[in-house]
């Protein structure tokens, strides 16, 4: 059934070609943990990735109950995750989620480090790489404010007061960030959209680019 | 014996079994398939969850035994909790119960159906045995059917009736006349 | 219903049956603190619901008059001027109080004064009827 359906797209479409393109690799030896048990440390990639995919996975649903307004938000994440079914899970896996992804992409960023992939011709996606960590910190940054609770404010507050101290750009920072003079609701809308809208966006983007790089450049050689 | 022994690999090579490439495609798959579809399972459950629950809206509350409704139409108040969300009140309504010839107990909404006063039944001397609204004198039967200056008759509350007591769910159009 | 909450356009459809004015007065002298102030307007609040709430559709709050002089003639004539300008707009003119002292004062020109008083039945019951014959004098 499955396989028919298939054939039929693929008689119209010619689909195969296009996914054998994006799955089709050879797996060298030297990542291969079956070969070299070590080898396992070229996975901290791929679990940044799948767990960045749970992530944007949580956040969709969570946005379904979410309200970004100084007198709901802190309600309405208190409803999802003890009245919604499962609430408690999804609110879970999006609050654990984002401490792992960081550990996971700070581990691939040590494993790239040390076995020097970073070096000529790569130098170009160890930049995006780079900034991909920020936008994810950038994630957990305006993330951590949106329940709205005392440890988000404060968080925030003190998050906003080290931005404020960058030399003569400090104050402009500031008020950007809070959208305002204090620590409000404008802030949180802010952080709001730019934790669903923008930074995503911009993650979208910058790991299509990670992406194609390591198809085009291959996985750097043994070391 | 020895030619026996020879023969046995033979057959193997012909064994209808899954290829390393079927097998390792399976099992790969498989906890793909279940790494992503177990947080993605949660998460459904999570969002279809108002459908899963219980219709609060129309909940039946209980108001009055049935024992105390006559023929005669009465006025009962009853509080029910609106819920929407993480807003929550309790708010008291009201309704005037009564039988029918039959016998069956059935509940009308006080509020007119013109400019939203509260009526009562037999509320006028001139008009007995009717619902009588004392702003702009709207009149209406005992099944709520509008007489006079009301365009629609009186709302009704579902009835049910539970182990000797009337409970009331939300009010809907009339649906006796 | 609240004079703010009627719609320019419902206005003129409206003016027919909403033929009863109310009229709030406050009582407050200036010297109370905010939070006998806020005891104040909630009891007036709950003076007001007992004719408010059944009589929706025939009864228009206007805006209170919150202060009062502590000369009461002047505040009596005072009242009554305005009860008078108000009965160009409607045909009768309740005035509503929770203040003691108001309540014994008579006004000539209002058709009624509901006050504490009627907050409990059978006060409560009789000063409904007494709206509702008022309204059949038409």
């Amino acid at each position: 059934m499955l396989k028919k359906m298939y054939n039929w797209i693929d008689e119209r479409l010619d689909i195969t070609p296009m996914w054998r393109d994006v799955a089709d690799h050879e797996v060298p030896e030297h990542v291969n943990p079956a070969h070299h048990f070590s080898a396992f440390v070229y996975c901290f990639g791929g679990l940044t990735f799948f767990i960045t995919i749970l992530q944007i996975l949580s956040g969709m649903f969570l946005t379904m109950y979410y309200v970004p307004d100084i007198t709901n938000a802190y309600k309405s994440v208190d409803f999802l995750q003890h009245e919604v079914a499962f609430g408690v899970i999804v609110r879970g896996m999006h609050h654990w989620g984002a401490s792992l992804v960081i550990v996971m992409m700070f581990l691939h960023t040590l494993r790239v480090f040390f076995t020097g992939s970073y070096k000529a011709p790569r130098e170009m996606n160890w930049v995006v790489g780079m900034l991909i960590f920020m936008v994810m910190l950038g994630l957990g940054f305006t993330g951590y404010l949106l329940p709205w609770d005392n440890k988000a404010y404060f968080a925030t507050k003190v998050g906003i007061q080290i931005a404020a101290s960058v030399p003569l750009l400090g104050p402009y920072i500031e008020t950007f960030l809070q959208g305002g003079s204090i620590t409000g609701a404008q802030t949180l809308t802010r952080f709001f959209a730019l934790h669903v809208f923008f930074l995503p966006g911009a993650l979208f983007a910058l790991l299509a680019g990670h992406f194609i790089m390591i198809r085009k450049q291959g996985i750097s050689g043994p070391l | 014996m020895s030619g026996e022994h020879n023969e046995q690999p033979k057959k193997s090579v012909f064994r209808k079994e899954m290829s390393r490439r079927q097998f390792l495609s399976y099992t790969l798959g498989g906890s793909g398939a279940f790494m992503v579809g177990v947080p993605l399972l949660y998460n459904v459950r999570f969002a279809v969850d108002p459908l899963l629950k219980p219709d609060a809206d129309g909940e039946y509350v209980k108001v009055v035994e049935v024992s105390e409704v006559t023929q005669e139409p009465q006025s009962f108040q009853f509080e029910r909790l609106i819920v929407d969300g993480w807003y929550k009140n309790d708010t008291t309504f009201e309704a005037w119960i009564s039988k029918d010839e039959s016998g069956n107990i059935f509940a009308l909404s006080p509020v007119c159906k013109h400019l939203g006063c509260t009526v009562k039944w037999n509320g006028s001397q001139d008009f007995s045995d009717e619902y009588f609204c004392p702003c702009h004198a709207a009149r209406y039967t005992k099944d709520g059917k509008n007489l006079t200056v009301a365009p629609a008759p009186l709302d009704e509350y579902p009835v049910k009736i539970e182990d000797g007591w009337v409970y009331l769910s939300t009010t809907k159009p009339n649906s006796r006349v | 219903m609240k004079f703010s909450e009627i719609e320019s356009e419902q206005w003129e459809s409206l003016k027919p049956y909403l033929d009863t004015c109310l009229l709030p007065l406050g009582g407050l002298h200036g010297s109370e603190s905010p939070i006998e102030v806020i005891t104040a307007l909630e009891k007036l609040r709950d003076v007001l619901d007992i004719v408010e709430v059944p009589y929706k559709g025939r009864v228009v709050t206007y805006p209170a008059i919150q202060y009062q002089w502590h000369e009461e003639v002047t505040f009596v004539q005072m009242v009554d001027q305005i009860c008078h300008q108000l009965k160009q707009q409607f045909t009768f003119v309740i005035v509503v109080t929770a203040d003691e002292k108001i309540e014994n004062m008579q006004f000539a020109h209002a058709d009624m004064l509901v006050s504490s008083k009627h907050l409990d039945n059978p006060m409560k019951e009789e000063i409904l009827q007494s709206v509702q014959q008022l309204w059949t004098k038409v």
